[in-house]
């Protein structure tokens, strides 16, 4: 089971708090799908993804986005249990989707992109990258934990 | 050999422009042993990097932070010649350092978070995927000479 230091679940709980779901998960769908075409393939049904112009004004794509950030919160009120809060989302992901688990990893840097362009250096600290990318990378393993 | 289009140059330059060796220097190493510290390992000779603090205020990481820097500059200006302007740093690396070339990849990584909180949203997704594209093939030219 993972070990989170006081600092660390301290340090998430508070840029949990100052992340607007709505505004960095339209983002981070966005950096993925311009910075990793491929995984435009898993969004078909999204309409126009053709160009950087189309895929950032995509509503679609933002609808999606704010979604997928809002996940997070399961993760972030059960960090001593991730595995578990993400199991059928896992099974979900795997069977239903058909989504490689390698793409997670490229969604969670996404996000740290798009919450260290949010915050900076002096809130983004090097403590606070520590803590958030570990929390990423637990949420990453337990998306991927179902698959076989 | 990498192509690059005359919009990835262009953006690689621009970016490079933006970063003040002097600043984001110390911040990327300060990053690297805070977030992977088993790269303590290879700084032996900095001293004390056992506690954040310690590393925050550590002058030798700091002051390594800016020698990767320059290195990474003569990149941006050679970016066609990468892999043989690299292949003596990347010799060092493998036979005397004796770094795991995956830490390459990390330091690519804090690199990139710490100019995108310098540069904030000037770090488009267009300029993102163009900025990691250079950082990829500098990490696969200092790779180069491992075997």
């Amino acid at each position: 089971m993972v070990e989170w230091t006081d600092a660390e679940r301290n340090a998430i709980t508070f840029l949990w708090e100052k992340i607007d779901v709505g505004e960095i998960g339209p983002q981070a769908l966005s950096r993925l799908l311009i910075v990793y075409p491929w995984t435009k393939r898993h969004f078909q049904a999204f309409g126009n993804l053709s160009t950087s112009a189309a895929i950032k004004g995509n509503p679609k794509v933002a609808q999606h986005g704010k979604t997928v950030m809002g996940g997070l919160e399961n993760a972030v009120k059960n960090m001593d249990n991730i595995k578990q809060a993400y199991a059928s989302l896992s099974v979900m992901h795997s069977e239903k989707l058909h989504v490689d688990p390698d793409n997670f990893r490229a969604l969670a840097e996404c996000i740290s992109l798009c919450v260290a362009a949010k915050f900076g250096p002096t809130v983004f600290t090097a403590e606070a990258q520590e803590a958030w990318q570990k929390f990423l990378a637990v949420v990453v393993s337990a998306l991927g934990r179902q698959y076989h | 050999m990498v192509k690059w289009t005359d919009l990835e140059r262009s953006t690689v330059r621009a970016v490079w422009e933006k970063v003040d060796i002097d600043e984001i220097g110390p911040q990327i190493w300060a990053r690297v042993l805070v977030v992977y510290p088993w790269t303590e390992r290879y700084f032996g000779s900095f001293g004390d990097i056992f506690t954040t603090t310690a590393i925050l205020n550590n002058t030798k990481v700091a002051a390594h932070g800016k020698v990767v820097l320059e290195a990474l500059d003569k990149a941006v200006k050679n970016m066609d010649n990468m892999k043989r302007m690299y292949a003596a740093l990347s010799l060092l690396h493998f036979q005397k350092l004796e770094v795991d070339p995956d830490n390459f990849r990390l330091l690519a990584d804090c690199i990139t978070i710490a100019i995108a909180c310098k540069l904030k949203s000037a770090l488009t997704p267009q300029v993102q995927a163009t900025w990691q594209k250079f950082l990829a093939a500098v990490v696969e030219a200092m790779s180069s000479q491992y075997y």
